[in-house]
């Protein structure tokens, strides 16, 4: 299994914990993954728009356009819905990892 | 916002794609200028940028799913596909269509001849607020006012803002032909404020107008002014001649506006003397308009007290009351019943359409079970699936519709003519925004209903169908021949008269001859001279046509001497007909006893009568016996010299009423119709007798011309008209039943192959096997008659008063209908039946 595959299931988790932080379009948002996780997590760009809009709809994100290096860019933040739809993946995630952890530890 | 958002990608769909284009333009661009700046060419940056991204199309795609866009731009391609399946499917499209737009256009033309008639606004300014009030003589049946009354009833009451008489009243009219006759109205003060509309052209008329010396001005009626007048917009202003007086045409009103009656222009309404004292003298038509915030409940209740008071404070109001209905009733009350009566057959009709169609679709989406498992395996969604259905019928649907609009809009083009004369407001029927409405839903609603989710393929849901199209079917066979049962007796009513070549013309000859026996001069003269014609073998005249509508005072109050009742408003009333000698042979009315009339029985001579058979059982004259008799004037003694058979002369339906004839050379009054019986066809005579009229007095209009046949015809036209639709509906509805039960038994059977199979091995007979389906379509189509003759029953109630002479459980036209819907149900599953006789058992056990 590569690390991309992975990837596609925690796909919503990774964007909406970098919106966390702030907002940022799509394009920023491939590459702050890619960059927090050392180049090891390539965001498959093709799911990320969808993914992006899928969040959007559900109300976890919120878009504004603004405009960046003279082009339109359409910028998302986390909306309150996010914030607290975040969390919940990420203790989702944390416990899942650390069952998966143990189970792969020497006992 | 959200919402907003998928609101504007659907409403707005480029601005939409241009957000989509600019954010992966965006993604692309800067991935791009990474790549340079990592020292790749630009070309090469790009190309890569976009490899990286992946398939930009399936993205979009992808993106549109998620904004909403998909389910329109999606709808759009399944109805193509659609398009394409049906095309496929030409002869299953064909059927469907078929049945879908004979139901929709039978329902959608009556639902347009119902809401032009019964629903559609009045071309008045609050049209509900207008009544009409009626003088009641003892009975129910409405009257006209005389003038002391209205009067009375405008002073006294408070619950109209404005009350106005109105005066039926022809006039002539000059034209460089000759004189031609006008319906008029002469109006009182107040009139058009209860009309409550603006002229289309000029004004009406002025206060001051309406005083003696002011009043030679005219408002026209749309109808007049556009047919006699080609519709001339400069007519305002100019001078017509009315009666042989300059008359000033003030105004023209809009389209539609025509009260009291169609077809009529209006003239100022002057009181003579005497007609503010006769009581007795009822020849006005009242309108009103409620006040502010009155009901027409309070209205009545208002007039019931008046009309009590002027009864205790007259003689002559002592029996009279006062009706007030609304406009509406009082213009469509005569036909509300009969259209009633088609629309909810038509939708009897709608629904046993849906019926079929639900058959028919069901029956393909078994068909297709196939095609759609192995597009389901191909990976289509199950929403997807149903999506594609939809389609599929909403396609039908529309071309239904819009086949079903067309077809509609000559149909009631046909009504509005056929309805002419006999149905009110027939105008006022269109294709408007209701219309096209009511059809849009029906036509969908009949054709979704079958695509709904649900089971419905089960054998019960199937036979419940055809249990469901029997009963509406019998319904509907059932009334149609109550109704073929009711025509067929009125039209085997004698009339008491012969009807065949007989011309009638009317004049109205109020105005030219200032005496009595001038008239009566000039009448005796036409008449003689009309009898020389050759072709015509007999010649009369009288006052009260059969058939022929009132033209003059139509009622008499009578004693028979010796056997006095009391004061002369308590004396009996009969029908009366001033009649010439000629005219009994001219409609061959047999004379049952004594003497006819002789060209002597004239004003010099003592006054005569004949009663007719009726007058003499109800009142038990005989001959010899002496009348006194208010007809005109003061009562007069009339001595009873003959007794004619009965004539039908207020309706096929109605019984013989008692008549009294007098000579009209005795009491010459203004309104008379010559009767002439002629060898060949009657109107051909027409232009001699307008000769002969021109000869004997140039200035006298004819008022209208007709053939008793013509009348006679008119009179029995309405229950024609609504027995011939019925039939039609009926059947329509026996084939769509037939269509139906086939259907369905086709289908039933083959799902039955495998039982039919065993049974032949089983040592069934191929006869037996048939018995076995014929039998299942007749226990259905059973059940079927035995519920649509329950519904029958019930309903029957309703149409009593439609029917004549047939009772509405009448046993002849309820069995003759299960008897039909039995054979058609035989008929319709014979084929069926044939087939499961044939099938091979070893096949159909082995395919199975």
């Amino acid at each position: 299994m590569s690390p991309d595959d992975r990837l596609q299931g925690t796909l919503d988790l990774l964007v909406l914990r970098t919106l966390a932080d702030e907002p940022l379009h799509g394009w920023a948002i491939s590459r702050r993954i890619r960059e927090r996780s050392g180049d090891v997590l390539q965001v498959n760009q093709g799911s990320l728009y969808p993914a992006l809009h899928r969040l959007e709809s559900e109300g976890w994100l919120d878009s504004e356009w603004t405009v960046a290096g003279g082009r339109r860019a359409k910028v998302y933040r986390l909306t309150t819905q996010g914030r607290r739809a975040c969390e919940r993946e990420e203790r989702g995630w944390l416990a899942f990892v650390a069952a998966v952890t143990q189970v792969l530890s020497p006992a | 916002m959200r919402v907003w958002r998928r609101i504007r990608a659907v409403l707005f769909r480029p601005a939409a794609e241009r957000d989509l284009d600019d954010e992966i333009g965006l993604h692309l661009a800067l991935e791009a200028e990474q790549l340079e700046q990592q020292g790749l060419d630009t070309r090469t940056a790009a190309t890569t940028a976009k490899r990286r991204f992946g398939r930009v199309d399936a993205i979009k795609d992808a993106l549109r799913t998620v904004r909403g866009v998909e389910p329109i731009e999606d709808f759009r391609r399944d109805l193509a596909f659609a398009a394409r399946a049906l095309r496929r499917r030409l002869g299953f499209a064909t059927v469907v269509v078929l049945t879908l737009v004979i139901g929709l256009t039978s329902a959608t033309t009556m639902f347009g001849v119902v809401y032009g008639v019964l629903w559609a606004p009045l071309p008045y300014g609050d049209a509900d607020r207008i009544v009409t009030l009626w003088q009641t003589n003892g009975g129910s049946e409405r009257g006209r006012a005389s003038l002391p009354n209205f009067l009375d009833w405008r002073e006294r009451s408070h619950s109209f803002a404005t009350l106005a008489a109105a005066e039926p009243f022809g006039v002539r009219y000059m034209t460089v032909e000759g004189p031609e006759r006008l319906p008029a109205w002469r109006v009182t003060q107040g009139f058009f404020d209860v009309l409550h509309v603006a002229p289309l052209l000029g004004r009406t008329f002025a206060p001051d107008e309406y005083q003696r010396g002011r009043d030679a001005v005219v408002v026209l009626d749309y109808d007049t002014w556009r047919d006699r007048f080609n519709g001339d917009s400069s007519l305002v202003g100019k001078t017509l001649t009315i009666n042989d007086a300059p008359t000033l045409v003030v105004g023209v009103m809009p389209r539609g506006v025509s009260l009291p009656s169609r077809g009529a222009i209006w003239v100022p309404k002057i009181p003579e003397p005497d007609e503010l004292l006769l009581r007795s003298a009822s020849y006005f038509n009242i309108v009103g308009r409620l006040a502010p915030g009155v009901t027409i409940e309070r209205a009545r209740e208002e007039m019931t007290r008046i009309a009590a008071a002027l009864a205790q404070e007259y003689p002559a109001d002592r029996d009279v009351g006062v009706a007030v209905g609304s406009l509406r009733e009082t213009l469509v009350g005569g036909v509300r019943g009969r259209l009633l009566v088609l629309f909810i057959s038509v939708g009897l009709l709608l629904l046993l359409t849906a019926a079929n169609l639900t058959t028919l679709l069901l029956a393909r989406a078994v068909e297709r079970e196939g095609e759609m498992s192995i597009r389901a395996a191909l990976g289509a969604g199950r929403a997807r699936l149903a999506r594609q259905i939809f389609a599929e019928h909403a396609l039908l649907a529309l071309i239904g519709c819009g086949l079903s609009l067309a077809l509609t809009f000559l149909a009631l083009r046909g009504v509005r003519a056929l309805g002419q004369g006999l149905l009110p407001l027939a105008d006022e029927i269109h294709i408007g925004v209701p219309v096209a409405l009511f059809a849009a839903i029906t036509a969908l609603a009949s054709v979704m209903a079958p695509a709904a989710p649900g089971r419905r393929r089960g054998r019960r849901f199937q036979q419940a169908l055809v249990v469901t199209e029997v009963a509406l079917a019998l319904v509907l066979v059932c009334g149609a021949g109550l109704f073929v049962r009711s025509v067929r007796a009125l039209l085997g009513v004698d009339p008491g008269f012969s009807s065949s070549n007989v011309l009638a013309v009317t004049l109205q000859t109020e105005f030219l001859f200032p005496t009595d026996s001038l008239r009566a001069t000039f009448v005796r003269t036409l008449s003689d001279r009309l009898a020389t014609i050759p072709g015509v073998k007999a010649a009369g005249v009288t006052t009260a046509l059969p058939f022929g509508g009132t033209i003059g005072p139509e009622q008499a109050s009578f004693e028979v001497r010796g056997r006095p009742v009391g004061e002369t408003k308590s004396w009996p009333t009969t029908r009366t007909a001033g009649i010439s000698p000629g005219y009994f042979a001219a409609l061959h009315v047999p004379l049952r006893d004594g003497r006819s009339f002789i060209a002597t029985d004239d004003a010099s001579h003592p006054r005569v009568a004949i009663v007719s058979a009726a007058f003499a059982r109800r009142f038990g004259t005989a001959i010899g016996d002496r009348l006194d008799v208010a007809y005109v004037g003061d009562p007069i003694v009339y001595e009873i010299v003959g007794v004619a058979s009965d004539v039908h002369d207020a309706g096929l339906e109605q019984p013989p009423l008692p008549i009294l004839y007098i000579p009209y050379a005795q009491v010459p009054t203004g309104g008379v119709t010559f009767v002439l019986e002629t060898a060949t066809a009657p109107r051909a005579m027409l232009s001699r007798v307008r000769r002969e009229l021109a000869a004997v007095n140039a200035s006298q209009p004819i008022a209208s011309v007709a053939s008793l046949d013509e009348l006679l015809g008119a009179s029995t036209r309405g229950p024609r008209l609504v027995l011939t639709i019925l039939g039609l509906f009926a059947s329509i509805a026996l084939t769509l039943a037939g269509v139906g039960i086939f259907g369905v038994m086709s289908h039933l059977t083959r799902t039955r192959t495998r039982e039919v199979g065993i049974r032949l091995a089983l040592g069934a007979t191929a006869r037996s096997i048939r018995g076995l389906i014929l039998g299942e379509a007749i226990a259905l189509a059973g059940i079927g008659s035995g519920i649509g003759l329950i519904v029958a029953l019930i309903s029957g109630r309703s149409i009593r008063a439609l029917l004549y002479a047939v009772s509405p459980v009448d046993p002849v036209a309820l069995g003759a209908g299960i008897a039909i819907l039995l054979t058609v149900a035989s008929v319709a599953a014979y084929i069926p039946a044939q087939r499961a006789g044939s099938v091979d058992a070893v096949r159909a056990l082995r395919e199975n």
